[in-house]
């Protein structure tokens, strides 16, 4: 195949009825095929396009490396018994009236359904986003006025009725079977957390492309059950995102709730649904990544963008490894730091620096390495911060 | 009082009288006519007031409740004690340490209409900063009630469990109550045989649901398990039918570590004892370090040497190799019956029934997708059960045959294969 150039189409293709060439991609050169299946994602393929046209025999051909995921989610199927818990849908947001646009139609279907939805609106310096969700009675809107996404993320776990909360971001579109397939799993009393899958909204620019290709959110197509005997808790990354993720509420009395000296707002950046996964396990429970519950989202366009987040990703994993050394005392922390600096991000470093083939933008691979080192430190001043605030609130409560 | 009563409900109890009033307290919230109900506790070797606790408590308990008191230090004497006396045709055994929900014993009379035994779910509520074999523990326990609960689910011996039970009293009459000689551990498992032998029905019910407010920690479980080898000898001995399935897996391949430790706990216990108080230290120390591999690995030599230091203090290091030597693992003989599921056979029921005895395997056009060896002391095979091993087994085996069997018939896959 040539070299992939942006733009690239993202397409659906539904295996149940598989009908005749996919047409109506003209301007494009290349398509991302997404393949569905009784609702669930059965698998991914990069595809020609000739003539704003992609043929039935290419469909076929590319779709057989479904039949594993398929089969196995059959199986799973099979298994499954119809009750399930009661959930509240938490989005969490800040200053993005454009994307909570997309998102909310979306949501309105669920909260249409019966099910309890939430917008937790973080610091907001405009009411724009309260006047979007004044549309749709039936979500339920709050404020949050300290800064930070694992502060909403709290305030939402607070303000939640239903046994799960399921969480997704403002810059994210949900399937129509997402908060179902989510449910579905926490028929197993030992599961916590449970997490989808993720595919890209729009391949348009050249940093989506890139951010797809390499990081990309999705875990593989087939169902996995995680915890602490077969997982190592340091390596929570690979359940998933806290762009799509549910939690059993009852549970967080021995997991505790999100560290709001992490994630964005804070100066640790992100790490916030990484550091929580990780105590998912580490209390005894089990996580599941479920490639049924399917959410879109759209990946940053601009390189400049995409290189904060690529920052962010850097301090926000060492940020969350300090915490796990000085709070939970993980020990085992100083030996997969090490070597995880070595063998990813001074690999990377080098890799670039050698213009290796598929070697990350050098601009990029210095941003996540100059993270890495702030990590550490950032963590300590955003717990320090955060300490502060919640002192000051409770002088505030006091006073009031 | 003047009607007889419908269901007695057996709290055994043992110097635990906080927990037993908690219970005694959720059975007051129960959502059926209380008035059908009598309480029988039973106080085994109780030095803590548990007796005027429960009298003053009787005196204003909405149900009716009775007390005797024995000193048989044994949880098995105690419960038959309690059914002995007991005047209702239907038995709840029902632990000290359970929180019955509002509806534990509706559930349990709603699955006596079509089963003969009732197990129910016992939800395993953990102290407030727990242990991390606290937290392992209570995954053993809620998978094993999962796993009972999954639609298909074989019923076997070991599925019984006592600490909230129901089933006619007519039916524990018969069998003669829980075997004496098993006093202290897997009573319930000797019981479970006699059920499956009896043809009792087992269902298990997640509506039954009890809080248990488990306290024991990393030490009693490892005398548990020491008790735990003492009794599996003497199931095998009542039961020789299950010596392959408890011991044949001795004979597997292990690691140099679990041979030496098997040896010990044979050849010189006393040592092994020693031995076995530096690996615990070690296993706090790893807890405490988060050496996670370790601690495992540690955990899992501990368990080993004090079960079979309690298969050891049964048997005798003298019988050790006649004994290991008649345990062979049950398999899939010569003789098995097989089934291949592209050309089903009609009739199902008298070929399940020798499939069971003899081992079965099932095939799709020639293609092996799954054999069963017999398993004794489980519940006569049905298909539901056929289908529930099929699935267990789908991730890993059964594709392949299902591919043959669907190529084999030019049939057009549900996904594009060209």
């Amino acid at each position: 195949m040539r070299t992939m150039q942006p733009p690239v189409a993202v397409r659906e293709v539904h295996l149940d009825h598989l009908q005749g060439d996919l047409i109506g991609l003209e301007g494009y050169q290349h398509a991302l095929l997404v393949f569905r299946m009784h609702g669930g994602v059965v698998g991914q393929a990069w595809a020609e396009v000739h003539a704003g046209c992609i043929s039935a025999a290419v469909l076929r051909d590319k779709a057989r490396a479904c039949a594993w995921p398929i089969w196995s989610q059959m199986v799973d199927r099979a298994e499954r018994r119809p009750e399930r818990p009661s959930a509240t849908v938490v989005v969490c947001t800040r200053d993005r009236p454009d994307d909570m646009r997309r998102c909310l139609p979306g949501l309105a279907q669920l909260a249409a359904a019966g099910h309890d939805v939430l917008v937790v609106d973080n610091k907001p310096k405009s009411d724009a986003t309260a006047q979007l969700v004044r549309a749709y009675p039936q979500i339920r809107y709050i404020r949050e006025d300290r800064p930070g996404l694992d502060h909403a993320r709290n305030c939402g776990l607070r303000h939640a009725r239903g046994a799960v909360v399921a969480f997704t971001d403002d810059d994210a579109i949900v399937d129509a079977g997402w908060l179902d397939a989510l449910l579905v799993n926490f028929d197993d009393p030992c599961v916590a957390l449970v997490t989808g899958i993720t595919m890209p909204l729009e391949l348009e620019t050249e940093a989506q492309l890139w951010f797809e290709t390499t990081n990309g959110f999705h875990r593989g197509f087939v169902r996995r059950v995680f915890d602490a005997a077969t997982t190592n808790p340091l390596g929570a990354g690979q359940i998933g995102a806290g762009v799509n993720m549910a939690i059993r509420r009852s549970a967080l009395r021995e997991i505790g709730l999100f560290d709001e000296a992490l994630d964005g707002g804070s100066a640790s950046l992100s790490g916030g649904d990484q550091e929580f996964f990780y105590r998912v396990l580490a209390r005894g429970f089990r996580a599941v990544y479920e490639p049924a519950a399917l959410v879109w989202h759209r990946h940053r366009r601009e390189w400049e963008s995409l290189e904060r987040t690529i920052y962010g990703y850097g301090v926000g994993l060492y940020a969350w490894w300090t915490r796990a050394l000085l709070v939970e005392q993980e020990w085992r922390v100083l030996r997969l730091a090490s070597s995880w600096f070595v063998r990813w991000h001074l690999r990377n470093l080098v890799r670039s620096l050698l213009h290796r083939p598929n070697a990350m933008p050098f601009h990029l691979a210095w941003a996540e390495c100059r993270g890495v080192f702030q990590g550490p430190g950032a963590y300590l001043r955003a717990r320090q911060i955060a300490r502060e605030a919640a002192a000051q609130l409770q002088r505030v409560g006091e006073i009031v | 009082m003047s009607k007889q009563p419908l269901i007695s409900l057996i709290i055994p109890t043992h110097n635990r009288r906080g927990p037993l009033l908690r219970c005694l307290d959720s059975i007051a919230k129960q959502n059926v006519a209380l008035e059908q109900l009598e309480v029988i506790v039973v106080a085994d070797s109780c030095r803590d007031d548990t007796e005027t606790a429960v009298q003053t408590y009787a005196a204003t308990a909405p149900f009716h409740v009775r007390l005797v008191s024995h000193t048989a230090g044994s949880a098995a004497a105690t419960r038959n004690l309690g059914a002995e006396i007991a005047i209702a045709p239907t038995l709840i055994f029902l632990d000290d340490d359970m929180e019955a929900t509002p509806g534990l014993i509706a559930a349990h009379l709603a699955t006596l209409e079509h089963a003969d035994v009732s197990i129910g779910y016992s939800r395993p509520i953990l102290p407030v900063r727990p242990s991390r074999w606290q937290r392992d523990a209570r995954r053993w326990w809620e998978d094993r009630f999962r796993t009972m609960a999954t639609p298909g689910h074989r019923f076997s011996y070991e599925d019984v469990f006592s600490g909230n039970l129901a089933l006619r009293a007519a039916l524990f009459a018969r069998l003669g109550g829980f075997d004496l000689a098993f006093a202290g551990r897997l009573e319930d498992y000797e019981l479970g045989m006699r059920l499956i032998a009896q043809g009792a029905r087992l269902h298990f019910s997640y509506a039954a649901e009890s809080s248990h407010h488990d306290q024991s920690d990393l030490t009693t479980w490892l005398r548990r398990v020491r008790m735990d080898g003492i009794a599996h000898v003497m199931l095998v001995r009542s039961y020789p039918q299950l010596h392959g399935a408890i011991f044949g897996h001795t004979h597997l391949p292990v690691g140099l570590s679990t041979r030496l430790l098997r040896r010990l706990a044979w050849a010189w216990p006393q040592r092994g004892d020693q031995f076995l108080a530096l690996l615990i230290q070690l296993l706090h120390i790893s807890e405490a370090l988060t050496l996670t591999l370790t601690r495992d690995r540690l955990l899992r030599l501990s368990r080993e040497y004090n079960y079979w230091r309690g298969v050891a203090a049964e048997i005798g290091s003298r019988q050790r190799r006649a004994w290991l030597a008649q345990a062979i693992l049950p398999d899939v003989g010569p003789d098995a019956i097989q089934i291949d599921l592209a050309h089903l056979p009609h009739e199902w029921e008298h070929i399940l029934s020798v499939g069971a005895q003899k081992g079965l395997i099932l095939s799709i056009n020639g293609f092996v997708a799954l054999r069963m060896p017999p398993v004794p002391g489980a519940e006569p095979l049905t298909l539901t059960h056929l289908r529930r091993a099929l699935l267990n087994r789908a991730h890993q085996d059964i594709l392949p045959a299902v591919a043959i069997q669907i190529f084999s018939q030019g049939e057009e896959l549900c996904w594009p294969v060209s």
